[in-house]
Order: C-alpha cells, then structure tokens, then sequence
C-alpha cells in the first residue's frame, strides 16, 4: 500500500512554540486506503503534527500536501478531502445529535435530501440513530465520543484524522469507538490515528510512525517493527527494594541484551526471556531486593518504543 | 449555502432555544417599555387632558373658540385653565398644571376680516403626547369651522340682495377649496428634551437591551474556542474570515429581530409613536450596527466567555446610562450632556426622539443615524482586528 500514489504527504514539518521544538522534521506518507498511526507518548508532538495536516496550523517548516493539493496554497480544497475528529468533544451540547451533523455537513457543502441520508447513515455507523434527535448535553461521554467521530466522517473525507479518540472513554464505548473505525477502514477510507496506546495501534493501522520529542523515530508495518527489536522478548520485573543495585545485578546475567529501569522495578530484554527466568530470579534474590511479580512479554511495539527511546510509552 | 449563513443560522438556532436569551431580547426591553409607557402617560386608558387657554382676541371669533371649547361636547371632556398670554400658557404646561394650551393672538377677528390669516399657537409637551395631538386636532377642527363660515358670510356679503355674480362664486368656490384658511395652526413643543416619555422609554429600553442582545456574537466567538468547536469549524472547506462573518451576521440578525419586535409591539400594544417607518427603519439599522461593533469591540479584550459578557454589560450600562437610556438628561449637568453625544446611545434616542416628537422625517435623522452607525463602524473595525486573533489560533 506504501508504494500507491500517497492520498498524503508531510515533508520535513516542523512547528516551534518560542524556543520549544514541539515537531522537528516530521516526514511521512498515507496511501488511499490506509491506516496510519502515530504512536507516542504524551508531549511527543502527535497532535501538533495532525494540527499540521487539518490546516489548522500552518508550519514554520515543511508542507502537507493532499490528493496532491498543497495545504498551504490552497488549503479550502485540501481541506474538502479531510475529515477531522479532535481529541476533545468537539460538538454543541444544545444542538440534538442530528443538528450538530446537519451543521458539519452543510460546512462541507453537502445538503438537501444527500445530507439527510449521509446523517442518518452516519448515526447508524456509530450506533446513535435512537438518540439522534436528543441534546447533545444528555449524552454520556462514550456517545459524546461516537458523535464527536461521527461529524468527522459525514463527509466521507478520503482521509480521516483521528487524535486519540478514545482517551477518557470507557471499555465498551472504546470497543464500539474501533470498531466503527476499522469498518472504516475495510470501506476504504483512510485512516490517520494518533494514540500512546499500544494496543489501538497494533489494531487499527496498516503502518505506525513512532515519534518521540517531535521526531518520527521508526516507521513501518508492526512486523517491520518489532523486527527492530529482533526476536527478543520482555521480562517485566515488578520489586521494591533497591532496582538500581537490582538492575546492575540483572545485567550481568548471561543471555540479557537490556534493563531499563522503571518506577516501580525494571524490563529485561533479551533471547528467549523464558530459559533466562531462573537466571533473572536468582540474580534478583542476590540483590536483595523484593521481587513482587514477573510477567514475560512478547515482541510488541512497545518493546520497540522501549527500545528506540529508552522510555515507555506512558512515562 | 455560504460557510458564513451556516454558521449564523447555527448561531441563531442556539440562541433562539436558549429562553435567557429570548428574555433579554423581546420579553425584557417589551415589558419594561410597557410598563414605563403605561406609568408614564403614553397609554391608551380614558383621560380628560387639561388644556391652558390664552384668548387675546376680543373679537367674534375669541368668544367663539373659548365657547368651542367649554360648550357641549369638547366641554364635557377636557379641562381648561385661563391664561394670559403665551408665556402663562407655557409655564402652566411645564409645571404640570397643564397638558397642552393654545394662544389666540390678539385682533384675531380682525386680522380675519382684513384678509389676514392669523394663527393659533397649541403649545404641547412632549411627555404628553396625546393630550398634545387632541389640542391639535381642535385647534385644526376650529380653524375649519371658521372657514366654512367665512365662506357663508363672504358670499352673502358678496350677493348683497343682487343676483349672483357667477365668477364671484367662483372665486369664492375655488378659495374654499384650495383650502385657503383665514386661520392657521401652529404646533409649539414647549418641552422636546425630557419629553414623549411614553415613547422615550421605549426606545431607550430597546437600546439598552440591544446592547445585551448582540454582545452574543464576540462571547460565542471565544466560547467556540474555549470548547474546541472553533478548531472543527476551521478544519473545515471554510475561511477563517466565514467564521468571523457568520457570528456578525447572526447577532446582527437577532438583534434587528429584538429591536423591531419592541418598536411593533409597543406601537400595537402600547401606542408608542415611533414616528416615520423609514426614519424608525434607517435608525433601527444604526443603532443594531452601533450595538454590535461595541460590544464585539469590548468582548474581544477579553480572555474567556465570561470576562467577555462582563466587559460587554458593563459597557452597556455605562452608555445606557450616559446615552439617558434611564432617564431624560434635559436637567443633566452640561458635562453629562456632553458626555451623551459620545454614546451611541445619546445619538440613537436623540434620532428616535426627532421621529417620534418631532415629526421628523428619514432626512432629518440621517445625521444621527449616521453619527449612531460611525460609532459601530470604528468600534467594528476594532472588532474585526481584534477577532482575527481569536480564529488564528495558530
């Protein structure tokens, strides 16, 4: 999918606030059809580089460039071809459901008896078509969350921009809030999502661009990835006691590649984290410190992120 | 549809089913203004108006106004007080001992029978309206009678037991028709500047209100920012200047829908007299304009939706009450009277009072219009620069 004509393409953006970096030569492309992540903690720099691409931020540095419309030059046009969905709700609380995308959708230049349909069409996507022409005030926040996705894609943009849409939002609500965006994806629609959640990325997105303090740092399918990290796995050590003597300990142990140290205990990696256990557990034992779990994780983008930054994703 | 009207007819759908807004806009400036009309003689309850009567004719025609108006009829439903002369008749009016007079000049029957067309003077007060309009449409009724009269007792003079002279019929015949009366009537307002209170109050309500009504626009702008539907609106195919226009022209909607509601209610309701439709129009648009630039201007210093609604009311109340949008400034300190001319207020209700208590025509508002509108157009201009900060939010 990488090779097909890119529906987007950021080069080299860059966005200063003062003396602040906040996104540092961010380059990358979505194809039509496909899903993007951007994954990174909080403070990475995500959404000021999707603020970028929606044009609500011009760049000090680079150019965003849309079904081969430039952002900059003409950003109306452009802008026809995204949808936006922002990280907070986004919506009028004293507006019904159906008002609020009635709204959306004549900003978008759709009327009469299309939007009707396209309305209509869009509340059932994401379940809501019994609610519609309730306030939005007497949503709960999952439905507020549905909504909020729902006036980004009435348009039926070729690309959609999704800023962690699921932060603050419960389990069920999450579920229903993936689903709808993978069906979006299998109809075609392309998908740029930000999340710092692992999982959500692993998911949703065809290729992931890992970014870190403004800069992309890996990109590529999950597979190509991991295999950043070669075939190791993680050894997740929860102790107290004294980690720093704990971690010097553990890396003197034959077979272990890393340790990271962390609030509350340390990550080992290295080859066949399972033979290595017995190994790690005396070693902890030797430190004295007090071993209160250990879980063995295999190769995921987190390992990645761990490995290319130091740090983990929620730090 | 232009991204500009979908967001003003959003704007106005928010507004409209938001019932505080509705009050602010109709109910309150509509209410008050009735109130005041009713409390402060505009209403349309049974009155037996006062009349100051200054008859310095001594002739026919003096006994036959001052029997005109004490005789059957007018006699049963207006009361009169003797006067000296003009002067009398005035100070009865302003100490209230009077709601309107005439003066009949001296050798009226005279002047009338030399061919001379005198004039009865009506003295009003502006703060009563109505009772001022009776008094006219008595002294008109008299001069009318007078001149049928004239016309009687010229032909019978003219005849003088000969037979008729056809083109001295004529004559006669044409005279009477092109109206040309051996008295005329002139209409003085003894008091303008404190004065159609009925009317007075609520034009000065409508404004006051106004200012409240439109102040929405600029607050929404930011509330629009501070709850993130500012940044959806700018992702979209629209221009950040179609955000701008949008909140313009819906407060600007709602607030020509508050403004023109009040004048019809209390014209239909209350009997205000607001004057020429055209003239009320012209300033109607003036002070909407004036409205909205300064409180776009006011909210637009501020940080949040509240700060904004803060600085706009108190705003509002400053000029309202420097504008005598409260109280008439006649007997103000002349400081204070300066200070009105540099409110859009003071001008709005100085056009409003022309038109109502002064019969003046759209012409003869348009300087105040005019001078109402400049406050909105600089105001505006502030406004607009001080918007485009807000959309960029870059």
């Amino acid at each position: 999918m990488a090779n097909a004509p890119a529906l987007l393409e950021c080069s080299g953006l860059r966005k200063n606030y003062g003396a602040v970096v906040a996104v540092d030569g961010v380059s990358f492309s979505i194809a039509p059809g496909e899903s993007y992540g951007l994954l990174g903690p909080n403070g990475a720099g995500k959404t000021t580089t999707i603020s970028m691409v929606v044009g609500l931020f011009d760049p000090d540095a680079g150019e965003v460039v849309v079904q081969g419309v430039p952002m900059g030059r003409d950003p109306t046009r452009a802008k026809v071809q995204i949808g936006y969905v922002p990280q907070d709700i986004a919506l009028y609380p004293d507006l019904t459901a159906r008002e609020n995308l009635v709204f959306f959708g004549r900003l978008y230049g759709l009327g009469g008896d299309e939007l009707g349909g396209r309305v209509e069409e869009t509340l059932g996507l994401v379940g809501l078509v019994d609610r519609g022409d309730d306030r939005v005030d007497t949503y709960s926040g999952g439905m507020k969350r549905r909504l909020n996705i729902a006036a980004g894609m009435l348009h039926r943009p070729s690309l959609l921009v999704l800023d962690e849409p699921t932060v603050g939002v419960d389990p069920q609500s999450r579920n229903s809030i993936l689903e709808a965006i993978e069906q979006l994806g299998r109809a075609g629609m392309a998908v740029l999502y930000t999340t710092h959640y692992m999982e959500e990325a692993e998911r949703l997105c065809d290729r992931v661009g890992i970014i870190d303090e403004g800069r992309i740092v890996a990109e590529g399918t999950r597979r190509e990835l991991v295999a950043m990290v070669g075939e190791r796995d993680r050894v997740r050590i929860d102790a107290s006691g004294d980690t720093v003597k704990l971690a010097r300990t553990l890396r003197k142990v034959t077979g272990v590649d890393e340790v990271t140290e962390r609030e509350g205990g340390v990550d080992v990696t290295g080859v066949e984290a399972r033979r290595l256990l017995p190994a790690l557990l005396e070693a902890a034992q030797k430190s004295r410190a007090q071993v209160g779990s250990v879980e063995v994780l295999e190769p995921d983008l987190e390992s990645v992120f761990l490995h290319l930054t130091g740090k983990a994703l929620r730090d | 549809m232009p991204g500009a009207l979908v967001i003003a007819r959003k704007d106005l759908r928010q507004r409209l089913r938001d019932r505080s807004a509705i009050v602010v806009a109709v109910v309150a400036p509509v209410v008050l203004s009735s109130i005041l009309t009713f409390a402060l003689g505009g209403g349309t309850a049974a009155f037996t108006p006062t009349f100051a009567v200054a008859v310095l004719d001594e002739g026919d025609i003096g006994t036959q106004f001052a029997d005109a108006l004490l005789g059957p009829g007018l006699g049963d439903v207006v009361e009169t007080v003797d006067a000296t002369d003009d002067a009398d008749v005035a100070r009865l009016i302003e100490t209230g001992e009077a709601d309107a007079g005439f003066v009949l000049p001296p050798e009226t029957t005279a002047d009338i029978l030399a061919g001379r067309r005198p004039t009865i003077t009506v003295l009003r007060d502006a703060s009563a309206p109505v009772a001022g309009a009776v008094a006219e449409a008595i002294a008109e009724g008299f001069v009318a009678r007078v001149s049928a009269g004239q016309v009687a007792v010229a032909t019978t003079i003219a005849l003088d037991g000969a037979p008729p002279d056809p083109a001295a019929i004529a004559a006669l015949a044409e005279r009477a028709q092109e109206g040309d009366l051996p008295l005329t009537v002139d209409a003085v307002v003894v008091d303008d500047t404190g004065a159609g209170q009925a009317t007075y109050f609520a034009s000065g309500m409508a404004v006051f209100f106004l200012f409240f009504t439109v102040a929405y626009g600029a607050k929404s702008l930011l509330a629009e920012r501070d709850d993130g539907t500012l940044a959806r609106l700018l992702t979209a195919p629209i221009r950040p200047s179609s955000v701008i226009a949008g909140k313009a022209l819906g407060s600007f909607v709602l607030g020509l829908a508050s403004i023109t509601t009040v004048v019809l209610f209390t014209t239909l309701a209350v009997g205000a007299r607001w004057g020429d439709p055209i003239g009320v129009a012209i300033m109607v648009l003036a002070v909407v304009v004036a409205a909205q630039g300064v409180t776009a201007a006011v909210s637009t210093f501020a940080r949040t939706p509240e700060q904004a609604e803060g600085y706009a009311s108190a705003v509002s109340v400053v000029l309202a009450l420097i504008g005598g949008s409260f109280f008439s400034l006649s007997q103000a300190p002349e400081a204070l009277q300066a200070l009105n001319r540099l409110t859009p207020n003071g001008w709005a209700l100085r056009g409003f009072g022309q038109l109502a208590f002064e019969s003046a025509g759209a012409v003869d508002i348009l300087p105040a219009a005019a001078a109402t509108a400049a406050f909105g157009v600089v105001t505006g201009a502030i406004a607009l620069v001080r918007a485009r900060r807000i959309v960029d939010i870059r």
